[in-house]
Parts: C-alpha cells; structure tokens; sequence
C-alpha cells in the first residue's frame, strides 16, 4: 500500500531501504526533528490537523502512550486512522503495539522513551508493531537511539531513529560513546577524535559556559551516533550485523538481555533470517549458539535429512570449510581409502551441533568460523552432544564408530549411546587410522555392508541437500539413480542425461534449480509463489504475487507460477512479506517459461 | 466503551483504605495567607465527609484526597464533633474549609453543620475560603453562608479553561461555562471566587501544559479574583499514579510554573499564587533535584507577596535542559523525554 518506502537489503529483521520523498532517503536513517523530513502534529487535545506536506512524513495529531500503560486508557487515546487523512502524501501513524492501525506508510513506537532498559517490553514492541503493521511500512522507534544502542535498534527492525534522546542527555551533562555514557566531570581524556573532541580536553569543555558546552557535547553525540549508523549499514550491507550486535550488546546488560530475549523469541528473527547467503558466520561469543542460522540448521538436519547405512563415522569438524578440503579431513581421506564408500560421515562441531558429510557445504556450515581454544564450555557440550543423540536415534546404524580426540570424546560419551572409540591421541597418528580402518573393516564384514562409489556418494550429496533445502523426500525426486554429477567439486552440476536439473552453489551454501528440477520436486506447498497474468522477466516484484508459501526465506530457491508463465528464482524476501508488500523484488528470476 | 472514569474505578476499587473515627477532621493547620495585600495568619480544616461524589463515581485522574473520606458517612453531629476538636486552635483572619470534595455538597456536609461551622468562625475570622465543585454553588448556598458575618470566597477547581484537557485529561466532568455561572452566583451574593488550574495534568507535553496554563489564568481571570496554580503531583490510587509508574507521566518542572508567573504577571487583576508541593521529590514538581528548593522557595514567597523579583536570582544549568524538553518532548510521542 506504501507508495513512499522501499526496502532494498534485508539482514535478519533489519532491513536497508529508502524513503521515497526528497529525491528518496536510505534508511536507516537519523531524523532530526528540525529536518522536516516528518512534521509532527502534535498533541491531539490542543492541535487542529495541518495540512499535509507532500514532501514529508505527516504525522497528524495524536495522543501517543508508552507500551506498558493500561490497554483500557490506550483505547480511549486510539482512534482509526480517519478517511481524510493524507491520501496523496506520505502518512506516519503514532502507535501502541497491542493498537496499531491499518493504512500510515511509517509507524511510530509511541513513547518508547519509556521502555528504556526494560528488554521485554521493547522486543515485545518490536514484534507486535511488525506483526501487524505491513512489512513494507517504515518502523520508527523516537526519542530512544543512542550510539550504545542504535545496531540493537536497527537490529530487531527499526529503519527511522532519531537524536532527540542524545541531545538532552547533552544537555543533561553526559558524553555519549558506543561503550557507555559519562559525566563530563568523570573523564580525563576523551575517548574520542571527533571534530568537538579533537583538541580539547575534558576541563577545556568544563570551563565553558553551559550553553557551549551543551552544544558541544550535543554535536560530539550526534557525530557518535552518526558513526555509529554507519557502521551498521555497513554491517548490513555484509549480512553480517548479527555479528556486530553480539559484541555491541555487551556494552549494557539491558542490550546483551535483548539480545537473547530476541533469539528466545526464534520466530521473530527466523521468519526474517536469510536461508541461505554468501556471508561469514561468526561464532564468537555465547549468543552465537543460539541465532537462527545455527538453530535452524539443526533443526533441518533433524527433520529433513534422512542418510540410510550400516556404519556412522563421527569425526571432528575443521577450521577450513567445506570440511573436506581441509588438511585434516583430506589425511582421513586418504586413509580410509574405498572404506570412504561403506561409511556414512558426520562431523561434530560447534556450534552448529552436527553436520553430515552430505550438508557440508550448505550455509552456514560451509561458512561458519568459530573460536577454537580446545576448551569447550557446558553449554557447547549439551548442545553438540543432544545434537549427536538426537541424530543417532533418528537413524538406523548398526555400528557407530567415533573417530574423535580432545573434547570430542566427552561429547560422544555424554550421548550416553553404544560406540566405538578408535583414536589414540591424534586423530590422525598412524596408529589412529590403523585402528579406524581395522574397525571399519571388521565391522563390513560384520555387517555384509554394502559400498556406495564416488558417483552414488555425490548423488547422495545432492539427495541430502535438496531434502534440507526442500523438505523430507525431495532429494528422490530431485536426483535420479542414473543421474550424473559433473564439475570440479565443490562447483558441481547434476544432470538427467542431457537434462540440467540443479547445481550447487557454493557461495551460497544452497542449491540452484532450473525449472526441470523444481518442476520434478513439485514445490508445492512448500517453495511456490504464485503470481498474477503476465510473463516475468528477470524479476518477479511483489505487487505481482497473488501468495507465497509461509516458509520462503530470503535466499531459499522457489518455483514461480502464473496463468502466463512458469519460473524458477531465488526469493528476496520472506514468503509473508512478498504476500503483504507492495514494493521491492519478491524474486530474482533464473529461467522463464512461457505458458500457452 | 471504557472511559476515564471506569478506569478511575477500577483502581480506586484496589486500594486499602484505612477506617478512620467519623469525629476526626482529615487535618488542621496554620499557615499564612494575603488578605488586602497584607500577610495573615490562617488555618485550614479538612473535614472528613463521605468524600467527593465525583470520586466515587471515578473522578478526577489525579486526585487521590478521596482516600482520606470516611468509609460510612458523617452525622451532622460526626462533622460538628470534627469541627469542635480544632475550634479553640482557629486564630487567623482567613479560614479555609476542605473536604476533600464540596463543602457545599449537601450529602458531604448537611445544612445544619454547615450553617453552625460558618456562624462559629464568622464571629472569629474575617474570610472563609470554601472549597467546592461548581454545581454546589446555588444562590441558596451562596445567601445562607454569606449571612455569617465573614467574607466568603468560594475555590474551585478549574483546572483549566480549555475543556477538552480539563474532561478528556483530567476527568473533571463540568464545563467552563459551569464555573462562569458558579462565579456569577457567588458574585451575586458578595461572594468572590478562586480558581484553581492544574499545571501538566496527564497526557500532555510539559509545553503543551504550560500553554494551557498560560491561556487559562488569563481566561479565568475576569472571574477569579486569586489564581492558585496547582503543580500536579502524583498521588497514590490515580491514573496519574499509574502513569507514573510506568515513565509514562513526570510532574512538571519548576521552571514551568515560574514562566508561567513571569509571563502572566501584571497581565490580569487577579492574584496568583501556587503553592509547590512536594517540590524537589520525583512525585512532586521539580528540576534537577538541586535548585529545587530555592525554586520552590521564590514561589512561595511570590504568592505571599506578588513581587516578580522573588524570580531574579533563579539560576541553573538545568534551564537548558528544561528548555530542550519543551522544544523535543512532543518527539517521544507519547513520553516523558527527561524524568
């Protein structure tokens, strides 16, 4: 319905768009109030509507109230959004969360200055003003933003801030840093390079009159959230600011609260998270356990992927990715020799739990780098090893061999599940793989195994990574037993004969369909966005789609269907979103096919 | 649909009230006041009644003197007994009659108590002020109290002139023009009229409140001969109290209140007064907690004696932070911006 927002990158819930006034605005973006970008018409009980200005944001009279105020005197200050407000020019509605009404092109958190320091109730703002406001609308947080907390804001979806919080707390005294904020009085340096910073000194700044020294402080603080904004439009622009806020979050508890009262949330942050991307994924810090890439890879090897066999192989996880390339992985190799084909490899690792061979270069396990020290603490122990449980006992191995060294073995043991230990000291020591190959060996013969050659064990590969990607049961319908895969691995392309049906992409941890493949899949329920009567050409932009499955993510591949015309593409955004926006490319287009 | 009132209700229904004796006022005390431009002693009863019918109905948002009423409703011989135990202590030449409601509300103080409690002080002092809501004073009130000798001046709780702010904020359930009338009457019978406004009730900017201040002594003025500015502060079992608790309502600064004079001062004939209580506390009006007193002490002084250079030597660096806060409140849409 908005005509005056566009978002044009999204990482997680935090979106970089433009507002599309004034020759168009990136968000997000910093509005000073005497900027006129949003006209504010103040208290309803003492202002008449004004006019609305084209070129701005109108907010016409309302009587705004903090989320946690009493719903019974919210409703009395609530009213709809009245027919003659500004239909032609941009319209910015002051909200609750639990009343947010239908129409404005921008909402207002109304008085979220109130919620300062209270976790909960920010997020629970956040979540509520998103689920009922169109995601293509602006969200704007006022009066909040500080350079401490601005990527947190941005973060869980605000695209508007503002510098009205940094200027009275200038003028309250205090000097703003993205680590903390201080009296004036209490420094003896300033912590800072700014052109107010530079060459002055804290009693320099002291012993100006107040009316100077509010002003500078208020211009230092402002340069600091300026900076501070563009840091995580960078960070966005890379998808990667959910690295940025795990460490900016700790420079408050309240933030680092936030933080992980957000990913407690899993469903906020998944139905906005890329499925699949060419970023890196840090694993530094604790939160890193529990952000949705890591949760929602589990939880698709554990309802999606399915590997049959005898012989489960558990082995280490290495720095390189994809695992096989590694030093590590390439001695395993090596060593087991055609054994490769009787066993089915899983790698431990965290904190992405455990990552069959078959998914080793799907995202994020192909792009994920995490602190090795050696030392594992309780936490990545419970969560790697109840992921190595649940594995084990959704499977049907006969024999579970656990070729692992240092930590690795506490984790296999804490499973509390029947398996064999054959490493002595270095995975890799000769006496190690002697003991690995005598297992394997004795347990085929056990066990009457059968072998899966290379060109099986690829087909296995695609097998696996169409049903993570797709759902349960995909991969047979992808990839036929006679199929063939060609390329230098990992850069490998699967053929029917002379038919394409998909290739892997690795910077993308994913694979690429053409229509032939999504077509054998049948997409449907899960990846189809259907679209209106006309022929896409190389984009399918959301004023076009009629419904889009639920569960596409940004990244995911999808099979595109019209009256007119049939594709195949990658999703630029989350399925709800393509469904309710009315800007932006919904999907980039791969190969068209016209319907007659 | 819910409004103010049922709200009001709905937290007056929770609060514990304690039973206090029927024969007891609420309070007495001596203070001083102007009369005829000199400073005089005076005292103030508050008699403990069945309290304010309008509270009970929910009332006013910021009102929390009707916890103070009786939990069974005086007799005439009940009020008459709360007015004997303070009697003797009466010593200044103004009086003034609370109730923590209307004074003339029959139902709180009957005729009969009424027409003794005024007879006794009319031989005593020389005015009696009379706290009331509007509709009480009828020429029938106005004629019995004005026969007992002293000057009466009825004080009404105004709150504003502007009555969208003083029903949709504040609750108060009676129009401008109600209060003009009440003016009218008592002018009739000699009696004069005090109003009382509310600086910042809840739900407005500390602009927006002072404004509505500004506006409002100048439009009561024709018919209030003392203007007495009420700096909102916040009293437990309120909307207001609720607010409060959740950042979503600061009693205004002093610095308001002290513009608000310099800007109205010499505009009106009338005499304006506030007295700040609770100045300097988080419930109270306040500054910066540190030039609170001294602002609150040039108050005080300003309405005793109605000299604007009581304001002069006011000074402190939170005047640049109060003056950001009118110029960017309203930009938290619906916050406090500095608590």
């Amino acid at each position: 319905m908005t005509r005056f927002f566009e978002v044009t990158h999204r990482d997680g819930a935090a979106r970089l768009g433009k507002l599309l006034v004034r020759e168009g605005i990136d968000t997000p973006c910093i509005v000073s109030p005497s900027s006129g970008l949003i006209v504010n018409g103040g208290s309803a009980l003492v202002h008449e509507d004004l006019p609305c200005v084209s070129d701005a944001f109108n907010v016409p009279p309302h009587v705004g109230l903090p989320y946690k105020v009493n719903k019974d005197i919210v409703q009395l200050f609530s009213p709809p959004i009245r027919d003659n407000a500004c239909k032609e020019a941009p319209l910015v509605a002051v909200v609750h969360p639990d009343w947010v009404v239908e129409g404005a092109d921008m909402y207002v958190m109304a008085g979220a200055r109130a919620i300062e320091g209270d976790a909960r109730s920010l997020l629970d703002s956040f979540i509520k003003i998103r689920a009922s406001a169109r995601p293509d609308t602006a969200l704007y947080v006022p009066a909040l933003a500080t350079p401490e907390n601005l990527s947190l804001l941005v973060y869980l979806g605000a695209d508007i801030i503002d510098d009205v919080l940094i200027t009275v707390k200038a003028y309250g005294g205090l000097y703003l840093t993205e680590d903390g904020e201080f009296r004036l009085e209490d420094l003896s340096d300033l912590p800072c390079t700014c052109e107010v910073c530079r060459g002055r000194t804290p009693e320099g700044l002291m012993s100006l009159p107040a009316v100077e020294r509010f002003a500078l402080l208020a211009r230092h603080n402002y340069l600091k959230l300026e900076e501070e904004l563009k840091r995580v439009r960078l960070h966005i622009r890379r998808g990667m600011l959910r690295e940025y806020v795990e460490k900016q979050c700790r420079s408050r508890p309240w933030l680092t609260g936030l933080l992980r009262l957000a990913d407690a949330q899993y469903d906020y942050l998944e139905q906005r998270t890329p499925a699949y991307r060419s970023s890196q994924v840090l694993a530094c810090s604790a939160e890193s356990q529990n952000r949705v890439e890591v949760r929602r890879f589990a939880e698709r090897v554990k309802t999606r992927f399915q590997s049959e066999g005898d012989i489960l192989l558990i082995i280490p996880c290495s720095a390189r990715k994809p695992y096989s390339m590694s030093q590590s992985h390439k001695a395993l190799a090596r060593a087991l020799g055609k054994y490769q084909g009787y066993v089915h490899e899983l790698i431990l690792t965290s904190p992405m739990g455990v990552v069959p061979r078959e998914l080793e270069l799907v995202y994020p396990a192909a792009h994920y780098d995490v602190t090795v020290t050696g030392v594992w603490d309780l936490e990545e122990r419970q969560w790697v090893s109840g992921c190595l449980r649940d594995y084990i006992d959704a499977h049907h191995f006969k024999k579970i061999i656990a070729h692992v060294e240092g930590p690795y073995v506490e984790v296999c043991r804490q499973t509390g599940r029947g398996m064999v230990f054959t490493s002595e000291g270095r995975i890799t020591s000769d006496e190690s793989l002697n003991i690995l190959i005598e297992t394997i060996r004795t347990s085929v013969m056990e066990l009457g195994t059968k072998p899966r050659g290379t060109r099986e064990m690829l087909l296995d590969m695609f097998r696996g990574m169409a049903d993570y990607q797709f759902g349960a049961g995909k991969g047979r319908l992808l990839v036929p037993d006679n199929g063939l895969a060609r390329g230098k691995y990992p850069r490998l392309v699967l053929f029917d004969g002379k038919e394409q049906l998909c290739s892997i992409s690795p910077d993308f941890g994913s694979l690429s369909l053409t229509l032939e493949g999504a077509k054998r899949m049948s997409l449907d329920p899960g990846y189809i966005v259907n679209i209106g009567e006309f022929i896409p050409k190389g984009s399918v932009l959301a004023p076009g789609v009629i419904g889009a499955s639920l569960q596409i993510r940004p990244g995911d591949d999808v099979l595109v269907k019209g009256p007119k015309a049939m594709a195949v593409g990658k999703a630029k955004m989350s399925g709800y979103e393509m469904a309710e926006s009315t800007r932006g490319m919904a999907v980039e287009l791969r190969h068209v096919e016209k319907l007659s | 649909m819910t409004g103010l009132s049922d709200v009001m209700l709905d937290i007056r229904k929770r609060q514990h009230i304690k039973p206090y004796p029927p024969t007891e006022p609420v309070g007495f005390w001596t203070g001083e006041d102007l009369l005829d431009g000199k400073t005089v002693k005076s005292n103030t009863i508050i008699f403990r009644t069945k309290g304010c019918f309008w509270a009970q109905k929910g009332g006013c948002t910021m009102c929390g003197y009707t916890y103070d009423a009786a939990t069974s409703p005086p007799t005439v011989d009940d009020i008459l007994a709360q007015y004997r135990s303070v009697e003797d202590r009466i010593e200044g030449s103004v009086v003034k009659l609370f109730t923590s409601g209307s004074f003339f509300d029959k139902s709180e103080v009957p005729e009969k108590a009424r027409d003794e409690i005024l007879s006794s002080i009319g031989k005593k002092a020389s005015k009696i002020i009379i706290e009331t809501r509007p509709e009480f004073v009828t020429d029938k009130a106005m004629e019995a109290a004005s026969k007992h000798g002293a000057r009466i001046e009825v004080a009404i709780g105004l709150e504003t002139s502007n009555d969208r702010i003083r029903n949709e904020c504040i609750n108060k359930n009676f129009l401008f023009e109600d209060f003009v009338r009440a003016s009218e009457t008592a002018k009739r019978h000699g009696v004069t009229t005090k109003a009382y406004l509310l600086l910042k009730p809840p739900f407005l900017t500390e602009k927006d409140a002072m404004e509505d201040i500004f506006r409002s002594v100048l439009d009561a003025a024709p018919y209030a001969g003392t203007i007495s500015i009420n700096l909102c502060n916040v009293q437990r079992g309120t909307i207001v109290d609720d607010l409060f608790k959740k950042n979503a309502y600061r009693p205004p600064w002093l610095w308001s209140i002290v513009e608000v004079i310099k800007r109205v001062h010499g505009k009106t004939n009338s005499m304006i007064m506030s007295d700040p209580l609770a100045a300097g506390q988080a419930r109270g009006p306040h500054n910066c907690y540190e030039c609170d007193y001294a602002f609150a002490d040039a108050i005080r002084k300003y309405s005793t004696t109605q000299d604007i250079h009581v304001f002069d030597g006011l000074a402190c660096d939170c005047r640049l932070l109060w003056e950001k806060t009118l110029a960017l409140e309203g930009w938290t849409f619906g916050s406090p911006l500095v608590y």
